[in-house]
């Protein structure tokens, strides 16, 4: 399943919602059962001192617990009917059950009697554990501030963005100590599965300007690219050498004047192209592309300009020779050709990225 | 000189384009993380998940908002069916009334892309940075007394704070028409701290400005 979804051998969106639930949970927690007990403790550290109330309770967790999965639970209550938790963790001090959910709709009733139905399984065990629920979630449930003081000495909340927090962080430190290949592929799939649902880990903003992303590997989605060596991260910032500065003529300015005013200046993330204007040339496949980029942006996105114009404005310009190459020289004034203007900065989207030919 | 074809330099841009995606998907991954921490350790409530927000045409600003809910309000919520699965819940907020004495702070965390750092703000930041404190609703702009308690539309909370965030041309008193019907308020800024955002690095990072930002708040 993992890597049938992981390289869009089958399309998630058949998958009804609940079901697509599941399969992440499977993903997430089915990694955990395999990965060494540190992933886990790493977690629950992180929830043990989120959550300073049930810190005496997580402090019980010990060694690497029994993993059970959608067991069928009887309830607690004389109602005959069974319950079905994502996944419940037992320790031999204390019993975990996991509630996973896409989004944030749980419901209170229901985690409480999974609580309460766990506890009874744990007595016919004949153990004595506290029980502790966590709700995986992107995010709370809308009822979250209403029932805390209700629930605030039993259930926790974790987004699955720190869970994909604690694998990365753990892998980070695994790998500087020498961990198993298997064991950084399994990490790297998962988080490339995690991406794939919108879901990253945060990596910090040191490295916005200077570092780069991992070598591409072409053929393979972009979150399996992104995450093919896992550590270091690396953010790519993209390097537009602008090799050419050209200098219009006053009457080709108010040209680019009136189109500057006319394209829209887009957020950040929207690069557009229109049309500058057909000059004369002898030369013909001349292209032009003009880059002007806000002072923050170019600050975490360097550009290398050539000549004397400022660190924010630059034009780039080729020619359309046969062989596609930069020309090393050319004389644009008074030439006739193609260009192509853009304006704003570069989109999230790489659909909106488009080249016309004027 | 050495050459660049045509295909090389749309790779470039395409890189560019991952590196925006990454960068984007980082920002809400530090805002979540950020309300996880003031949810879980601080007890402050947010209004919504935090969202940017980008004025189109006229502004290259961005911002990235975190609104936390107003010391001692009070949300008036309506029955929400927990079994309706939507990522969009947290969006339901908008609509509800917010209820907060006239002496209250409203809180919110920011990061700004792009634009100036505020008069006043206390630290040091270049572009991008973090924008945090608290503004007080200071007035009724028809200059009658501040009703107690006072009563707005969470919508409108987002409102402002999208208005003052995305528009750096926009000069306090920031007004807006607290709800329907009611009278429009008059907002100004109680306490604003900055700092850059590479400063945050490693979860302790967010958790040391979760403390201060909770510090402020409270």
């Amino acid at each position: 399943m993992f890597q049938a979804v992981l390289f869009r051998k089958l399309d998630e969106s058949l998958f009804a919602k609940q079901e697509f639930e599941d399969i992440l949970t499977s993903d997430v927690f089915g990694a955990l059962k395999y990965l060494p007990a540190e992933y886990l403790h790493a977690w629950i550290a992180k929830l043990r001192d989120r959550h300073p109330l049930l810190t005496p309770a997580f402090k019980l967790a010990q060694g690497f617990p029994e993993v059970e999965f959608w067991p069928q639970l009887h309830a607690a209550k004389e109602s005959g009917q069974i319950c079905e938790p994502d996944v419940v963790l037992w320790w031999e001090q204390l019993a975990v059950v996991i509630e996973a959910k896409r989004a944030g709709n749980f419901d209170v009733a229901q985690l409480q009697v999974e609580r309460e139905s766990t506890q009874h399984a744990a007595m016919a065990r004949g153990l004595a554990t506290p029980v502790i629920v966590i709700a995986v979630g992107r995010n709370r449930p809308a009822w979250w501030s209403r029932q805390r003081q209700a629930t605030k000495h039993w259930l926790a909340f974790s987004t699955w963005g720190t869970l994909a927090d604690v694998f990365l962080a753990t892998l980070s430190v695994r790998q500087a100590a020498g961990s198993q290949l298997q064991e950084v592929a399994l990490v790297r799939d998962l988080l490339a599965r995690l991406d794939m649902r919108d879901i990253q880990p945060f990596c910090g903003f040191r490295s916005l300007a200077v570092s780069r992303l991992p070598l591409s590997q072409n053929g393979l989605p972009f979150a399996i690219k992104r995450w093919a060596r896992v550590f270091p991260l690396r953010i790519l910032a993209p390097e537009v050498t602008v090799r050419q500065v050209w200098s219009r003529t006053e009457r080709d300015r108010s040209t680019v004047a009136h189109l500057a005013k006319s394209a829209p200046i887009c957020r950040a993330n929207h690069l557009l192209a229109s049309k500058v204007s057909h000059r004369k040339s002898r030369v013909s496949q001349y292209f032009q592309m003009s880059l002007a980029i806000s002072h923050p942006v170019a600050a975490i996105w360097p550009l290398t300009l050539d000549g004397s114009c400022s660190a924010q404005r630059g034009i780039l310009a080729w020619r359309k020779a046969p062989e596609h190459s930069l020309a090393e020289s050319w004389g644009p004034i008074g030439c006739r050709g193609f260009s192509i203007r853009l304006r704003g900065t570069p989109t999230t989207e790489a659909s909106r990225l488009f080249w016309t030919r004027h | 000189m050495a050459e660049m074809t045509i295909e090389q330099i749309q790779e470039q841009l395409r890189r560019g384009i991952e590196f925006y995606k990454e960068l984007d998907g980082q920002i809400f991954a530090f805002m979540n993380r950020l309300a996880e921490v003031l949810e879980d350790k601080y007890e402050l409530g947010r209004l919504k998940k935090p969202f940017a927000k980008y004025l189109g045409r006229s502004s290259a600003v961005q911002s990235y908002l975190l609104l936390l809910k107003p010391t001692g309000a009070e949300i008036e919520t309506e029955e929400v069916d927990d079994d309706a699965e939507s990522d969009e819940e947290e969006d339901e907020v908008d609509t509800l009334d917010l209820v907060f004495s006239s002496d209250a702070k409203l809180p919110y965390v920011a990061v700004q892309m792009i634009g100036k750092v505020p008069a006043g703000a206390e630290g040091s930041a270049t572009t991008p940075f973090i924008q945090y404190g608290t503004l007080v609703v200071t007035g009724r702009k028809d200059g009658k007394e501040l009703e107690n308690p006072v009563v707005m539309r969470t919508g409108y909370y987002s409102g402002l704070f999208r208005n003052r965030m995305c528009n750096p041309r926009s000069k306090p008193p920031y007004t807006h028409k607290a709800r329907k019907g009611g009278a429009t308020l008059i907002f100004e800024e109680h306490s604003t701290t900055v700092q850059p955002l590479g400063s945050i690095q490693t979860d302790s990072d967010i958790e040391h400005l979760a403390h201060k930002v909770a510090e402020i708040v409270g």
